[in-house]
């Protein structure tokens, strides 16, 4: 028994020798044949049980049955340090550079303009505004007539307008769809209009060609109060910054009282920089109470009703909030510029 | 407008600095654009009034005289001076040693052997004009040795407005000053101008011939004047810093009552006026020789004041040549007229001017201003030039005056459309600081606006009065309580936001093009059209309106090839323009999107091999564009030619049979003509088509296994894929599922001008496992068929 013994322990350090010494799962899962399998050295001790005198099978038993426990945790010890140490041969071998660029088409982007009338039609969806469109040709009557800007209006000298034929301009602003929108819908109206508008003026600071967003809001009970409300919310939310708003009183035929929006200089923080010509204030948009001949070319009674009207310039506050220095990028079609939006 | 700030405070002197009324006119809506000094920074002792007392040549070639010059104090000074216009006698500004100039130090230095310790100085030397012909000349009243700083005054400022063309009435220093006063409450120094009395009896005859354009002309006439006479200072610098150009002293005076009542006036040479006065329209093709020395031609729009034999002048305009003043006038007929705005607009702009007086009289003149204006212009003409004055006469159609029409003004108005309420007492007086006339006796005032203004019809225009007086920032701004009506958005809307966005995310980027462009790029591109010109272009390249975004986006990628930029990839949303087509007159516009593209596919990347962009990647473009709508069943690419694509390579987009869009590449004709050379692929879409999708639709689907078969035919090239598919679908009953082109190959193995298309079809039934017998045998039914209509045959080894 003790001679039985002591070959087991013998068989067993050969053992841990033999797997400590396998240098690749291959080889390990043959010592385990060799060991554990059918015709294996432990397999065949356990086999000699039955052929041991009744007395000594316990004892026996136990002792192989802990060898082979023993070698067997062995074993997968082993192939644990062995899979590890072929998970970094593999990513060695077919490891990939994930630094290299992705495949893929270029980036495109959306036109700045684009970018802030987007953000200025959800800032005014949020109040309630929807946005209506109007046509770019336009009639002189809708463009000047029904605005109370007669022919020959001093005012008209302040737009300089393209002219189609004797009855149609382009636009020279989008105003035109206030009396459009009032012929075919009754109060309350609370409508933003964005579009392209049109001006035969060109130089460092004009374009003959450029953007806005008409608002109008007709209701009983709707005062001057009310469109300050609504221009300082829409010009905090769009600079997304507290800013100081002034009303000046100004002149626009199509609404009385009339005012000019100055807002706080965005770069100088109102302390007076080249920007805003060192006034700390810088203009954003006309505005006022439609004028009440205006209601009654739109077909409301103005005994009854009030409105307000605004009108913003997109590129003004494009330039402002990104930083843009120059009006004449915007139409320039350059990609070094649009890349950068 | 400008004027000068001690002009001003002559009127109407409030405590506040300029600064401060300045920011108060701004605010009331008086924009004032500009504060500025109304000279250099001289120093007191540097530059002084100075009297020649003798001079003597010292160099006859280059006119040097050395002057000896009292600058007081008992000093007496040597100066070597060129100017042209210096006498004995005259005053003028002398720059001693030492003194800085705006351009200059002046220092004493010896010339042609005469030690000179000074220097005579021109305006352009004392940074006060550009005038650099001679010295300046002072009154002959000045003190020696006073400083020119103070004598002339030039620390005070020079206010600048930018007027809105509603305030004529502000284009006076009384129109300001009268804004001062109301807006800062403090009493008005109205001018006392004094009449002056009749020293002989001559008078001319006026016949208002046009009394609706002109109600009102006086008319006075000043015998022996001096024409010659000198400006004084005083005036001539206040024109100077209101902007005008001191000329003579008759216009001078004209041009100073314009500026500070706002009348604007002429003066005509006595001597040339044959007969009398006659306002009147001028006749068809009369012609006048102006001011200015240009010709006008006239037509019986516009209104002339004439003598007996001709017109004289462009009535509120500008004066004729022959009739004006002169240096040898000797007497002068001065006018004041009123002339109807109505009349008066639009006028001056045809004839391409614009002057002090029809910039006045467009916007309106005080209609009960001329006889007041009359007397101060007679009053300063005699201070200055001597003279014996006629009686004022005075033509007048009274009827055709405007009338005061009283407005009656309910005060809740106030309330009801500025959103705070002001104390009667308040409004009231305001409005009578403003000039208007109130009668609040009863609940509805009556209120008066007076003869200056031009902008008031209603009691709207009142509220705005009152509410720019009191000022804006009383009204507290009110944010809405709630939304009356809430924004529609309807789910299958296809919002031009999530279009665009998805142009983005393939690799397009937006640009915004003039919506005018060149019309011969538009001719070449769309051949035969009409063409929609604007009458008055910025350039010729951008004269008519575009009918299509490609124009635009072609200069924009031949704006980019300069700049080195090979690959673009470019898209805009906007209108296009077209004649109406239903016979209307008018324009038909469309809200379109376009793309183009030129160069390499992809950015350069490892693993690409660099090909360069082909039909159908702008054709899978715009595919996933379509995508959007949902239902790509219906829409369709059927090759059509247009001139502005390469033959056989354009297709027109139809959907339900309607075309709504063109895809192809661009004319190699067209590219080469504008040195382009490379290929350039564009696509257009009009947006309305796409507006909106359908919503996603539930059907049940079939659980039964699937059974997949390919099939490989061979066809000619002229057969199209759509009408193999279309055979296809017809041909196969109603269990085919899917159906996809996966390759198309023409090579060697096939005959000429043949190509073999391949299919994946995928069978299912919603109702028991297919058998392969059944689906074999619906291949054959496909294969016949495609034989049939297509002579399609099945590519040898397939099948």
């Amino acid at each position: 028994m003790q001679e039985l013994s002591e070959t087991l322990l013998v068989i067993e350090s050969d053992a841990e020798e033999e797997i400590d010494s396998a240098s690749s799962l291959s080889d390990l899962e043959a010592v385990r044949v060799r060991l554990l399998g059918k015709k294996g050295v432990v397999t065949e001790h356990l086999k000699r049980i039955g052929s041991l005198p009744p007395d000594q099978r316990r004892e026996y038993g136990q002792a192989v049955n802990r060898m082979k426990a023993g070698i067997t945790d062995r074993i997968a010890r082993h192939q644990r340090i062995l899979q590890e140490k072929s998970r970094d041969a593999i990513l060695q071998q077919d490891g990939i550079d994930v630094t290299q660029p992705g495949r893929r088409q270029s980036d495109g982007t959306i036109h700045p303009v684009s970018r802030t009338l987007d953000r200025m039609v959800s800032i005014f969806d949020r109040a309630g505004f929807s946005a209506v469109t109007g046509p770019e040709i336009e009639d002189d009557y809708y463009n000047f007539e029904a605005l109370n800007i007669p022919a020959n209006h001093p005012a008209r000298a302040m737009h300089d307008t393209f002219y189609i034929d004797a009855h149609h301009v382009l636009r020279t602003h989008t105003s035109p769809v206030q009396v459009r929108y009032m012929e075919g819908h009754a109060p309350p109206i609370r409508i933003v209009a964005p579009g392209r508008v049109f001006r035969c003026d060109s130089d460092l600071t004009h374009t003959p060609m450029f953007h806005q967003l008409e608002g109008l809001a007709i209701d009983v009970d709707i005062t001057f109060a009310d469109l300050k409300g609504i221009l300082i919310f829409f010009i905090q939310e769009f600079f997304e910054k507290e800013l100081p708003v002034r009303f000046r009183s100004s002149y626009f035929p199509f609404t009385e009282p009339s005012a000019e929006v100055d807002m706080g200089c965005v770069f100088c923080d109102g302390g007076g920089c080249r920007v805003c010509k060192q006034t700390g204030w810088i203009e954003v948009l006309g505005c006022g109470m439609v004028h009440p001949r205006v209601l009654e070319y739109g077909r409301i009674d103005s005994t009854r009703y009030t409105g307000y009207a605004f009108g913003l310039g997109i590129e003004r506050l494009t330039m402002l909030r990104y930083g843009v220095n120059d009006l004449r990028l915007f139409f320039s079609s350059d990609l070094v510029f649009l890349r950068q939006f | 407008m400008q004027v000068s700030e001690s002009w001003l405070r002559e009127w109407v002197s409030p405590d506040e600095g300029i600064r401060t009324l300045s920011e108060q006119l701004t605010l009331a809506g008086l924009e004032v654009s500009s504060i500025d000094r109304a000279g250099p920074e001289l120093g007191d002792e540097c530059v002084v009034v100075g009297e020649i007392l003798e001079h003597t040549p010292i160099s006859e070639t280059a006119g040097l005289q050395a002057c000896r010059v009292d600058i007081g104090k008992q000093v007496i000074l040597d100066v070597v001076c060129g100017a042209p216009n210096l006498r004995i006698g005259m005053k003028t500004a002398c720059a001693v040693q030492g003194a800085w100039l705006p351009s200059m130090v002046v220092e004493s230095r010896e010339i042609h052997g005469v030690v000179s310790k000074g220097m005579l100085c021109s305006a352009s030397e004392l940074g006060l004009g550009d005038d650099a012909d001679g010295i300046i000349e002072l009154d002959t009243e000045t003190p020696n040795g006073q400083s020119v700083r103070e004598y002339l005054n030039l620390d005070e400022c020079v206010i600048s407005f930018e007027l809105t063309p509603n305030r004529g009435d502000c284009l006076s220093v009384a129109g300001i000053a009268r804004e001062v006063s109301a807006l800062s409450n403090t009493a008005l120094n109205r001018l006392a101008v004094k009449t002056v009395p009749p020293q002989t009896g001559d008078t001319l005859p006026i016949q208002l011939l046009a009394p609706e354009d002109c109600p009102r002309y006086v008319g006075r006439i000043v015998r022996d004047i001096d024409v010659n006479a000198r400006t004084p200072d005083w005036m001539s610098e206040r024109l100077k810093r209101a902007g005008m150009r001191p000329i003579n002293p008759v216009v001078d005076v004209t041009n100073y009552v314009m500026h500070e009542l706002g009348q604007p006036m002429h003066a005509f040479d006595l001597e040339k006026i044959r007969g009398g006065i006659r306002v009147r329209r001028a006749h068809q093709g009369e012609s006048l020789v102006l001011l200015d020395d240009s010709t006008v031609r006239l037509d019986a729009r516009n209104l002339v004041i004439a003598d007996h034999e001709g017109a004289m002048a462009l009535a509120g305009i500008m004066g004729g040549k022959h009739s004006a003043i002169s240096g040898v006038t000797r007497h002068i007929y001065l006018e004041a007229a009123f002339f109807s705005p109505s009349q008066m607009l639009g006028k001056a702009r045809e004839l391409g001017m614009n002057t002090d007086a029809s910039h006045r009289f467009e916007r309106g003149v005080d209609h009960q201003l001329q006889i007041e204006a009359m007397e101060r212009a007679t009053g300063l003409v005699l201070e200055i030039c001597g003279g014996q004055p006629g009686p004022v006469s005075q033509g007048v159609e009274d009827s055709r005056i405007p009338a005061p029409t009283p407005i009656r003004f309910d005060l809740s108005e106030i309330a009801r459309v500025m959103g705070i309420s002001v104390a009667p007492e308040t409004a009231c007086r305001i409005l009578e600081e403003l000039g208007m006339s109130v009668d609040s006796r009863e609940k509805v005032w009556r209120v008066t606006p007076p003869s200056w203004r031009f902008d008031m019809e209603g009691q709207h225009d009142l509220v705005e009065e009152i509410g720019r007086c009191v000022g804006f920032d009383q009204v507290s701004p009110r944010m809405p309580l709630a939304v009356q009506e809430f924004g529609k958005h309807l789910e299958n809307e296809i919002s031009v936001a999530r279009i665009r966005s998805t142009m983005v995310t393939l690799g397009y980027h937006e640009a915004i093009t003039y919506s005018f462009v060149d019309p011969e790029l538009q001719q070449a591109m769309f051949g035969e059209d009409i063409l929609i010109r604007l009458r008055n272009p910025i350039a010729s390249n951008m004269s008519v309106m575009r009918r299509s975004l490609w124009p635009g986006l072609l200069e924009a990628l031949m704006t980019n090839l300069n700049r080195q930029e090979s690959r673009v990839r470019l898209f805009e949303i906007g209108q296009v323009f077209r004649m109406r087509e239903d016979g209307m007159q008018g324009f038909a516009e469309e809200q379109a999107m376009a793309g183009l593209v030129s160069g390499k596919r992809l950015p350069r990347q490892w693993g690409e091999r660099g090909n360069n962009v082909d039909f159908f990647d702008i054709k899978g473009d715009v595919e996933r564009v379509l995508s959007l709508t949902g239902n790509r069943g219906e829409i369709s690419f059927r090759k059509s030619s247009h001139p502005a694509l390469q033959p056989g390579q354009g297709a027109g987009i139809f959907q339900s049979g309607e075309r709504f869009g063109t895809i192809g590449r661009l004319d190699a004709g067209i590219l080469k003509s504008l040195d382009i050379d490379q290929d350039v692929y564009v696509f257009e879409l009009m947006l309305q088509a796409i507006a909106k999708s359908g919503l996603p639709e539930f059907s049940a689907f079939s659980r039964f296994p699937s059974m997949q078969r390919d099939l490989a035919v061979v066809v000619e090239e002229s057969v199209a894929v759509d009408d193999v598919l279309e055979v296809v679908r017809d041909s196969a009953g109603g269990l085919l599922r899917g159906l996809e082109l996966f390759d198309i190959y023409r090579g060697q193995s096939l005959e000429e001008n043949t190509k073999s298309l391949a299919f994946s079809l995928t069978f299912q039934s919603e109702s028991s496992n297919l058998v392969s017998a059944e689906v074999d045998e619906l291949m054959l039914q496909i294969i016949d068929a495609l034989g049939m209509k297509l002579n399609a045959r099945l590519r040898p080894g397939t099948g």
